[in-house]
């Protein structure tokens, strides 16, 4: 993902991920206390749970994006550039795919 | 890659009077909100453990707790919502910008300002009122 739609992907996934963490700080302060019932409670709930997948997937294209230009910008060297990448994207992806099965256990 | 000047170097000024180099507002907020950026990317997989670990059950939600009392994580936490609100402020300073608002130069200069200000005081309230 480059040039005009990494552009794209950058600001939609920003205006999501803004409005979601105010909705979430919001939330996470008006609530007296937490346990884990009221937790997963929260999360069993399909809207929640949806929601909260959206802001993880806005989040990692978010990262990937910003993480990739920080890389092609400060690595220079073709090898290590590549090796850098690919970390970037392994560790966004696994964490993505290990939030998501836990989101699903929840659900 | 840099492209290469095919010119010597030698005939190029060089200034590096580092009491007299200032790096304006808007380069300082652009550099943090990179910083802050990876700051937080590195923080996406820990916190992903975090929240496996929490929904575990009972148990696994308190030491989920436990794992974030505790000095070191409480540096984390610190850095973490300073990360945060200065490079939510700042990318809604970025957002603006795009569609030209805020673009003269002093505009942008004071703007700059005005988030790394916001950025610290938010990202310090969070911290406070979530953490501590």
């Amino acid at each position: 993902m480059s040039g005009l739609p990494a552009w794209l992907v950058q600001r939609i996934s920003a205006l999501y991920l803004a409005v979601f963490t105010l909705y979430a700080l919001v939330r996470l302060s008006m609530a007296e206390s937490w346990s884990y019932a009221t937790w997963s409670g929260w999360l069993a709930a399909p809207l929640n749970a949806v929601t909260l997948w959206l802001a993880a997937l806005a989040l990692l294209l978010h990262a990937w994006v910003g993480g990739r230009d920080v890389l092609l910008d400060y690595v220079h060297p073709l090898g290590l550039r590549v090796v850098m990448l690919t970390a970037l994207a392994g560790w966004l992806i696994g964490a993505g795919i290990w939030f998501t099965a836990t989101l699903l256990e929840v659900m | 890659m840099p492209l290469k000047d095919p010119k010597p170097a030698k005939r190029r000024p060089v200034f590096l009077d580092l009491r007299r180099i200032h790096f304006p507002p808007q380069a300082i907020a652009s550099i943090a909100h990179r910083l802050t950026g990876v700051l937080m990317l590195l923080a996406i997989l820990p916190a992903t453990w975090l929240f496996t670990l929490s929904l575990s059950g009972p148990e696994g939600f308190a030491r989920a707790g436990q794992a974030l009392t505790g000095w070191p994580a409480g540096i984390a936490a610190l850095l973490l919502a300073l990360s945060l609100a200065h490079h939510l402020f700042a990318g809604i300073r970025y957002l603006l910008l795009d569609i030209d608002i805020g673009i003269a130069r002093q505009t942008a200069r004071r703007s700059a300002l005005w988030v790394m200000g916001a950025g610290v005081l938010a990202g310090l309230g969070l911290w406070w009122g979530l953490w501590a």
